[in-house]
Order: structure tokens, then sequence, then C-alpha cells
């Protein structure tokens, strides 16, 4: 739309023509300092340009402090009304999204629609082709996402505790206590510990994020949201979780990660798994995995805090 | 005048950490992001579009847009950054669809544009209608070199900011605000000069405030 775009600037995408937009932008300053060297001149000039005029640096300058002047906006009443809203209609079909009836009853639908479509449009052998495509994916998708048992079958906290690359044997490693206590069946060598007992220096948790990690997310029902983790959150991670195992979690804990190629702080899924010999496999794996992307962060297989912190680790980006 | 919601500013989280928990499925975590940010976004929406119905509906599709996009965050820049490019894609997209052009309805007395900034009271007249002026001015910019200044000049970012969120280079930012700046100093200088002189800006600007 031309109306909506500057037809003389001619800019360039960030994908083409940078050096063209730089080379524009030092014969803007050059011609900008020629104009400002004049002075008295620029100002006739200012006034005898019609649509593009050069300004001297001070007029640019006045030009920018006239701008700064202007108050910033508060947003009407009616307009944040109807924003918080749309927002909240928005999180209530997730979470209705998220306590629908079973993936079965939604995939036999998408079937049922697609069969009818099919038949509407049965000479298109096109189209027919593109549905036979999505109901195959769909089946896919189906018959790796976890059951409901499954996804139910261990504990989720959200501790917030921080990881981070270089300390992250020694951190898990402390940790396993707590992971074979929440999961209630696997500690039978390993005393949960104590609430007061001293957590590893690399752990940087604080006692009040401690104490809401030894709450687990209650498995039991799936519309409540506990510590941020719900219904489908947990379904999604299950599905994670047995794209890398076949083993239940000991534990699952929601907690941040500082990744080792850009610095980032993640929030990612802390998945402990039994391993031979009381030692623990824990994958880190960003929240927003799918089954098809599983975000593994990080696998470390560690030892309880006695025994040698870490076996055969493995940081991934 | 609303106010954020006072649990929106008492969340100690950051905007990555609230992005993340959204994603991770809690409920209030987005709410609280906008409501933190909501007044910055509203002055880009309605600087850029130059038209609040217009602003209010970019805005909210752009809120919703992110909403249901926040998993395709990558943490490369500012959460703000993020949505300050949502909300001007928005605006942009609905300018196009309506193929309006900026033809400055701007807000005589609709919008609260804010008056705390003001240094003299006794000049409250005279800056209002010096501020409706530029937002007229501002409103006949192209869209490019408006959303240019709007975020740099206007609302404080740096130039490489701006070029994050109007995905373009550095350089173009810096080209288009120059482009900008010298359109409105030639619709501004009768406004400025009443007497006829040229010159733009020939007093101080008062009480002005750099917002970031």
């Amino acid at each position: 739309m031309s109306d909506l775009s500057d037809s003389n600037d001619n800019d360039s995408t960030p994908e083409s023509g940078v050096e063209g937009t730089n080379d524009r932008n030092e014969r803007d300053d050059s011609v900008t300092k020629a104009a400002s060297q004049s002075d008295g001149a620029t100002t006739d000039l200012v006034g005898s340009i019609a649509e593009t005029p050069i300004l001297s640096s001070e007029q640019d300058d006045q030009i920018r402090s006239i701008l700064a002047t202007l108050p910033r906006p508060v947003m009407p009443p009616s307009v944040a009304a109807s924003l918080n809203e749309a927002l909240a209609a928005e999180s209530a079909s997730r979470i209705a999204a998220s306590t629908a009836p079973p993936v079965r009853d939604d995939l036999a639908q998408r079937r049922s629609r697609s069969r009818r479509w099919l038949a509407t449009g049965g000479g298109v052998a096109a189209a027919g082709a593109l549905a036979l495509v999505v109901g195959t994916q769909v089946t896919s998708e189906t018959a790796i996402t976890a059951g409901p048992a499954f996804a139910t079958s261990f504990p989720i906290t959200m501790s917030k505790v921080h990881y981070d690359a270089g300390g992250l044997a020694a951190q898990a490693s402390s940790q396993v206590p707590r992971w074979k206590a929440a999961s209630g069946s696997v500690a039978t060598t390993v005393t949960a510990p104590p609430p007061d007992a001293p957590l590893s220096p690399a752990a940087s948790v604080s006692a009040s994020t401690m104490a809401q990690s030894q709450t687990p997310v209650a498995a039991e029902s799936p519309s409540v949201t506990t510590n941020g983790v719900n219904a489908a959150m947990r379904d999604k991670l299950a599905g994670c979780i047995q794209k890398v195992s076949d083993k239940t979690p000991l534990s699952v804990d929601i907690a941040t990660y500082t990744s080792p190629v850009d610095g980032t702080d993640q929030q990612v899924a802390v998945v402990a798994l039994p391993a031979e010999q009381d030692k623990v496999d824990v994958y880190l794996m960003g929240v927003a995995c799918t089954t098809s992307d599983t975000q593994v962060k990080a696998h470390i297989t560690v030892n309880s805090p006695s025994a040698s912190a870490a076996v055969d680790a493995t940081p991934s980006p | 005048m609303p106010q954020p919601d006072p649990a929106s500013v008492a969340d100690e989280r950051t905007d990555h950490e609230l992005m993340t928990a959204h994603v991770a499925g809690d409920p209030d975590a987005f709410g609280v992001i906008v409501n933190r940010h909501r007044d910055r976004m509203w002055a880009v929406a309605l600087r850029t579009t130059s038209d609040p119905e217009e602003a209010a509906d970019g805005l909210q599709e752009a809120m919703l847009s992110a909403y249901r996009n926040a998993a395709s965050f990558r943490g490369d820049s500012a959460v703000t950054t993020w949505l300050h490019r949502i909300v001007v894609n928005a605006c942009l997209d609905r300018l196009r669809r309506k193929a309006v052009r900026p033809t400055v309805p701007l807000p005589e007395q609709d919008v609260d544009f804010g008056g705390k900034v003001l240094a003299d009271p006794t000049d409250h007249l005279q800056t209002q209608e010096l501020r409706i002026e530029i937002e007229r001015a501002l409103a006949t910019l192209p869209f490019d070199q408006r959303a240019a200044v709007v975020l740099v000049d206007i609302e404080g970012y740096s130039v490489v900011e701006a070029a994050q969120i109007l995905q373009c280079p550095a350089g173009t930012i810096k080209s288009r605000c120059a482009r900008g700046r010298a359109k409105l100093a030639v619709r501004l200088a009768d406004v400025r000069n009443p007497d006829g002189n040229p010159t733009v800006g020939t007093t101080s600007a008062k009480g002005g405030e750099r917002k970031k």
C-alpha cells in the first residue's frame, strides 16, 4: 500500500541491501553536515523545500526535544477493560481446552469431519490427498501422546531451583534425595532429607522456594492449576518424557537453567528417571517441549550425594 | 484513570520468567506482562495508527496473538521488544487491510494524553495546542517513518531496539527518523513560528522528560 510506506525511502530489508542503506545514510549525514555548516542558509532551505528538507543538527535536535516533550498517553479505561476481557476469554478457552475430553474423541471428530469433507469434495483428488496427510499426522501424534495413567504417575513440583551447566552435576546430585523421596516408591536406600537439611552450595534455592518445591502438584485434579502447572502442561511433559525414556520419572521439577550457549535463563523441566545401580538419569527439557521436539538442554547421570557426583555428563545447548 | 493491576506491579518475576511461566501454563503470567507495559504499548499503537479505535483493535489483536504464540518467543530480545514488534505489525496490518490513509482524527479530547509534564499551568492551552499539532503532523508521516520516530524520539527506544522492533537495519531506522523529523519540521514551522520565520523550534521545549 503506497500510502503506508515511504516510497521515496526505498528502505532495505535486513536480508538485503544493508550496505546500500548505510551508503545512503552516509550520504544523508554528509548532506546534513554540509547544511549545518552553512547555518543561516539552511534556515532558508528548510522553508523552501516542500517534501524532505535537510535539517541542520541543531534543528534536528530541536525537533527531537519537541517530540520528547509529548507525554505518554494513558490507556483509556474502556480499552483496558476490553483488553482484559479478551485475554480472560482466551485464558478460559485455554483452560477449557486443557480439560477437554481425551484426545481420542477429538481425533474421532476430526476424522468424522474429514470424511464428511471428503464426501462433499470427493472429486477433488488434491484435497483428498491433503486430508490423508493430515489424518496420518494426527494419528501419528496421538500414538505418542502420553496416556492419562502415565501422566499422573509421577509428581511434578515447581521449585524454581536455578541450574547452570558448570554446576549441574553437583546441583542435580544434591537434589537426588528429594526426588527419590517425592517418588515415594524408589527411595528405599535413600533417606529423604529433613526440612532443615542444608542444600549443596551450588544449588541456589531459597528456603521459601524449597518449601514450595516439596508440595507436589495435585495429580488427581486435572482442571486445577497448582504452582503454575496444569493438566495440559502435565500431559505435554508426559509426552516429552516418553520420547526420551520408557521409565516413570521419580520426579519432575520446573526450574530454570542458564543456557551455556547464549547465557539466557530458560525455564526447564528437570526430569529425574531411575537408572541402574541407584543412579538417577536427569534430563533438562524446555517447558515448551513437544513430542516432536523434546528440547533436551542437558542430560546427566548422577549418583546419590554421598557417592561421586557425575557420570556420563552430556550437557547440550 | 486506570492504573495497572497492583498485583502486576507487585509480581517480582521478570518478563522472561513470566513468559516462560505463561508457556508452562500459568494462567496469570501473561496478564501481568500486559498490565506492566500496557501504557507504553498503547502509546505506540495510538501514535502509529493515529486513530484510537484502530489502536485499540490493533493492540487487542496483537496481545491475543502474543498470548497464543508465546511459545515462539525464544528470548533473543527483551519481551517488550517482541511485544512491540507484534503491536506495530498488527497496527500496520490493520491500516493495510482498511487502506486507511492516516487522516488525523486525533484526540482533541477523546484521548487522555496526561498533563503532568506541564511545567507551567498557564501554558496549558498553548502547550496542549502544540501537542495536538505535533500529533497531527506525526499522523501525516508515512507509516515507516512515523513508527521509527515514535519509537526512538517519543518512546525513547534506542536505534538498535527500534530496529529489532521494526525488523530492519539500524541504519534504516536512522534514515527514517531523519526524514521523519525533517518533514515534521516543515509542518511544525508555522506553529512554532507564527510570525513566518521558518526556523524550527526557536523556543526550547518545556518540561520534557525522556521516557527511557
